[in-house]
């Protein structure tokens, strides 16, 4: 079968402290934007969230508005990601053809469509990170999204204990671009 | 925001085979040692089968459990999958006797937090300053359920070949990350890990 497939190498290994009270996803967009990143992934982050938004699938797609469900869980939970690091790019497709922008609170803007995609607009780091979470009633997985709190540290003072591990890859360049008839997602391209 | 951001690279990529009854957080910990790991990923753990889960995760009522945090085990076989950072255990002003976990003197919890190294192990300190620490996260899962938890000790490889013929064994996947070190440090009401670049 033919897939496509690129062939590179890490470059560098970027260990970052996410602080408490910082969004998960807005720390990641930042580092990956810093550190210039068009291909890479999160190796390994761990550490405690006061509260995790994400994506999952609805449990009944005939009775829910979406084709994917967006909710909140409260903590405080261990928390463990790991995903995938592109660009978002302009490949021409146009959000506002996106069925999705009747949702109230979720996808009443051109710039929470693009959050729903992980990322910020064109030309912006896209983050395709999943995770789990323990929290005291069981175990949740899913799609991070924006609104996921890193927990206060145990005293103020003491250094945060959220640490990610990205691997900055060389010669690569994957992102991601919107489906040119529009309906529905966005597709990854390497 | 500003954050600190350490760089650095992959010194070597170890895989490690761990065989039926072997202690999953243990071999984690002696790989750590034999090849002085100051600052490694756990990048992968699997292909085996454990013979049962010994985790760390909130309890579900602060207010009637003594500690803030739950240690349990429950009975595989699970299929799991383990990521997490390795340090080492630096000294700190704070004396692990200092340590309060709420009001509940930890010493009273029989048969989990009995002695010094229980109190270590509890943090994901092997035994204290200078041994390694790993702060694991673990997913599991049999044909019920799928948890979560904090990896500890006790976690065992599943010996199955003697039921269905299956040759035991689960291996991890261990790089180790040279120009920093991961310090895990007692601070007054716990403990945390630090980031260190290391002195050239």
């Amino acid at each position: 079968m033919n897939r496509a497939q690129a062939i590179g190498a890490i470059d560098e290994l970027i260990f970052a402290r996410v602080q408490p009270g910082e969004d998960l996803i807005e720390a990641l967009w930042e580092i990956a934007a810093k550190n210039d990143i068009k291909a890479g992934w999160v190796m390994e982050g761990s550490g405690i969230l006061k509260r995790v938004t994400f994506q999952r699938f609805p449990h009944n797609a005939k009775t829910c508005g979406l084709f994917i469900d967006v909710y909140n869980l409260e903590g405080p939970m261990l928390c463990n990601i790991t995903g995938i690091i592109g660009t978002m790019r302009d490949s021409g497709g146009d959000t506002s053809v996106y069925p999705l922008a009747y949702v109230k609170g979720v996808m009443e803007t051109e710039m929470d469509r693009f959050e729903m995609g992980t990322s910020q607009g064109f030309n912006t780091p896209y983050i395709h990170n999943h995770f789990d979470v323990m929290t005291k009633d069981g175990c949740v997985m899913g799609h991070l999204m924006r609104g996921s709190i890193v927990a206060e540290a145990n005293s103020p003072g003491d250094p945060s204990e959220f640490t990610v591990v990205i691997a900055k890859a060389k010669g690569i360049d994957f992102g991601t671009e919107l489906r040119p008839n529009g309906f529905g997602h966005f597709i990854h391209q390497i | 925001m500003p954050r600190l951001e350490l760089k650095s690279k992959i010194e070597k990529v170890l895989y490690v085979k761990l065989k039926a009854g072997d202690d999953v957080l243990q071999a984690i910990w002696d790989t750590a040692k034999k090849y002085n790991i100051k600052a490694g990923v756990v990048v992968q753990g699997s292909g085996g089968v454990l013979k049962n889960v010994v985790v760390k995760g909130f309890p579900r009522n602060p207010l009637t459990c003594q500690l803030p945090l739950d240690a349990y085990e429950i009975e595989g076989p699970f299929m799991a999958d383990i990521r997490g950072l390795i340090g080492v255990t630096v000294k700190s002003d704070v004396d692990i006797s200092e340590i309060p976990l709420r009001n509940a003197p930890i010493t009273k919890e029989p048969g989990l937090l009995e002695t010094e190294i229980d109190k270590w192990q509890m943090l994901g300190s092997q035994g204290g300053v200078n041994t390694p620490y790993f702060h694991g996260a673990f997913t599991y899962a049999n044909g019920h359920i799928s948890h979560a938890g904090f990896l500890m000790p006790g976690t065992q490889v599943a010996d199955l070949d003697s039921d269905v013929g299956i040759p035991a064994g689960y291996t991890l996947v261990i790089a180790k990350i040279k120009d920093i070190e991961i310090h895990a440090k007692l601070g007054k009401k716990g403990f945390y890990h630090d980031l260190v670049a290391k002195q050239q």
